[in-house]
């Protein structure tokens, strides 16, 4: 019974993995869609482009010019199905169960006599994508190229820091003059005092229109407990 | 003509005009973030004989030049296609390279650099008066002396911070060019130190036990290298008993400004003591008031003066056949205020090599560890030759563990199970 349910929710897995991959951030079959919409000119000339080399080819895949027959970079979701659906035989429940261990990247049964070496499914996928011939290579940066980037990336740290001190500074005098004022109507009013402190009284400040535990963070998301139907306004019974 | 260069044609020529127009004017206005000189100076000389008698490596491009070149035994320097950029280039130095933004930050950092400089002359000033008061005016000996303190560490932080900016630093202390003489570099050094080989220090000595075996406590403050002639050994590693027979060269890195006087010592804690069934301590060299600082970093032990600073010279480590392998730890103790100690003192105190503690040391002249280092030997093809050299007795003799008899339910075939 143990075992089933663990191989329904390996299953279940897949298809989450897979269903991800259906709606992932490349859409299939984007370069057949545009160009049914071209007129027969255009298809001409792309046709043409595409035989002159995989550069420009590329290139247009970069700048999303519509190539019919170019070699468009194969999707994620058509290449994750392929790859997963690879499957040699459907694993035993044992195994299912040990697959599904949280940190586990291999199986335990990998290690048998007898089988060949298992190769993980998402490292071929990272392969085949980052091997891709379409795969823009990695951002290389000569050595003084890379110092005037560090030089002008120190800058902006040193601007940005410098600003956020000037921010603090400003906030924090604002702050102080704010209390110089109290603490002048609290002693130099000549009245002992009672400006400051009727002036200091809170009652009526966020009860007048709507209550101050109405006011929280803007979020992305609803709280957690939902709404409570229970609060009632303080000053209700 | 060959591929590159009408490759790179176009690309100068439209290089070359940006410049003339540009950068004549901001040649010497534009200096002023460096004091020391600029990187590209020396190539400005003339030279006597034409090219093809003695190509340049950094601008040689016709393959033939370049095959001679390399017969010669020097590489060309970078791709073709470079070298044939930088002959047609004028020689612009980095912080004047004609791009935009990267001006811009310039012009951020120098400001910046120019408002650390001011700080550091109010800084300077403030503290020279503070250590001008006089220990009333300033509130008792403790709180002056803490003021001070705090102040000079505030003063080093901004002299770093000054210069942390700057890229032609960042460029030099890559080159391994910085000048170790300034806080900036030694800051450098220290950062890339601490970020993995001290780690690695730290966990030899600890893993292996020298820290609680020959001293309490050690935090390393100072890197150090080993060189057995021109060999570099790295902490723990086994070294051959042929190649231990002469003392070792260090590399003392301090990364503090001024001069130190240290104790050096080499300790073995694993001699066999068959008597006492246990191991006992040894001191390969001990040399006290050796001289080190930021600049000056060579250290060799067989070089040290023998009448002021050996008070050990150094003994070849061996290990007998059958012995566990033995750790020679190095330690850098520094002297307390940095004050000689009494040579002769120490000389008359210290007479046995078996009987000197390191830990005993360490209290009796208030030293302080602040490097260390370790290396293993072991018994090998050499070590019979060596132990005849130095005049070892007991070469000639195997250790044996002693057979410990198993206890009566550990037997694997005790007369119960019969």
């Amino acid at each position: 019974m143990h075992a089933a349910g663990m191989l329904i929710s390996s299953s279940a897995r897949l298809n989450r993995r897979t269903r991800f991959c259906r709606q992932g951030i490349i859409p299939t079959g984007r370069g057949t869609q545009l160009h049914r919409a071209l007129p027969t000119s255009t298809q001409h000339t792309t046709i043409t482009m595409k035989s002159l080399s995989p550069a420009l080819a590329s290139l247009a895949n970069v700048f999303k010019i519509p190539m019919s027959m170019a070699p468009v970079r194969p999707s994620i979701s058509r290449a994750c199905h392929e790859t997963l659906n690879r499957q040699t035989q459907q694993p035993g429940p044992v195994t299912a169960a040990l697959q599904s261990a949280p940190f586990s990247t291999t199986s335990a049964m990998a290690a048998r006599k007898g089988k060949g070496p298992v190769v993980d499914k998402r490292i071929t996928l990272i392969r085949y994508f980052l091997h891709h011939p379409l795969t823009p290579r990695p951002l290389r940066f000569s050595r003084n190229r890379y110092l005037r980037h560090w030089t002008i990336h120190r800058a902006w740290q040193l601007f940005r820091a410098q600003q956020r001190r000037k921010h603090e500074l400003e906030m924090m005098r604002q702050y102080q003059s704010m209390q110089d004022a109290c603490e002048e109507l609290r002693t130099g009013a000549g009245d002992g005092g009672k400006l400051f402190r009727v002036s200091m009284n809170k009652k009526g400040i966020f009860t007048d229109m709507f209550p101050i535990e109405y006011a929280r963070m803007q979020t992305d998301s609803p709280p957690s407990e939902g709404w409570n139907y229970d609060w009632k306004r303080p000053g209700q019974k | 003509m060959a591929h590159c260069e009408l490759a790179s044609k176009p690309l100068l020529q439209c290089l070359r005009k940006t410049y003339s127009r540009g950068v004549a004017g901001v040649q010497l206005q534009t200096r002023a973030f460096q004091s020391t000189a600029s990187v590209r100076e020396a190539e400005a000389e003339t030279p006597s004989q034409p090219f093809h008698k003695a190509p340049d490596p950094s601008l040689v491009t016709s393959p033939r030049l370049e095959r001679r070149l390399l017969r010669q035994g020097t590489a060309p320097i970078g791709s073709r296609r470079r070298r044939a950029a930088l002959q047609d280039s004028e020689n612009i130095p980095f912080e004047q390279l004609p791009y935009q933004c990267f001006q811009e930050a310039r012009k951020i950092l120098l400001a910046d650099r120019e408002e650390k400089l001011k700080e550091i002359e109010t800084m300077r000033q403030r503290l020279a008066r503070q250590e001008a008061l006089s220990v009333e005016e300033a509130g008792g000996a403790k709180a002056k002396k803490s003021r001070v303190t705090a102040m000079q560490l505030h003063l080093e932080r901004l002299k770093v911070l000054a210069d942390i900016n700057d890229p032609l630093v960042k460029r030099k202390f890559e080159d391994n060019q910085g000048d170790m003489s300034k806080p900036i570099y030694r800051f450098l050094a220290d950062r890339k130190w601490r970020e993995y080989r001290r780690k690695i220090l730290v966990q030899r000595i600890t893993q292996m036990k020298v820290i609680p075996d020959v001293l309490p406590h050690c935090d390393p403050v100072v890197e150090t290298k080993l060189h057995f002639g021109k060999r570099q050994v790295q902490a723990g590693e086994f070294v051959e008993a042929k190649l231990s027979t002469s003392a070792p060269k260090l590399d003392l890195q301090m990364f503090e400004g001024g001069q130190k006087l240290v104790t050096i010592a080499v300790v073995d804690p694993d001699v066999p003591n068959v008597e006492k069934d246990n191991f006992d301590y040894k001191t390969h060299f001990l040399a006290v008031n050796v001289p080190i600082s930021a600049t000056s970093t060579k250290v060799d032990l067989a070089q040290l003066l023998e009448d002021s600073q050996v008070v050990f010279p150094w003994l070849p480590p061996v290990a007998q056949m059958g012995s566990p392998y033995h750790r020679l730890s190095l330690f850098i103790m520094e002297q307390k205020d940095s004050q000689p100690l009494d040579f002769a003192a120490v000389k008359a105190k210290e007479t046995s090599r078996d009987t000197t503690l390191l830990r005993t040391l360490q209290s009796r002249y208030h030293l302080k560890a602040i490097g260390a280092h370790l290396f293993r030997t072991q018994w090998d093809d050499t070590t019979l030759e060596v132990m005849k050299e130095i005049g070892f007795d007991g070469a000639n003799v195997e250790l044996r563990r002693k057979r410990v008899e198993p206890l009566p339910y550990k037997r694997r075939n005790p007369s119960s199970f019969r």
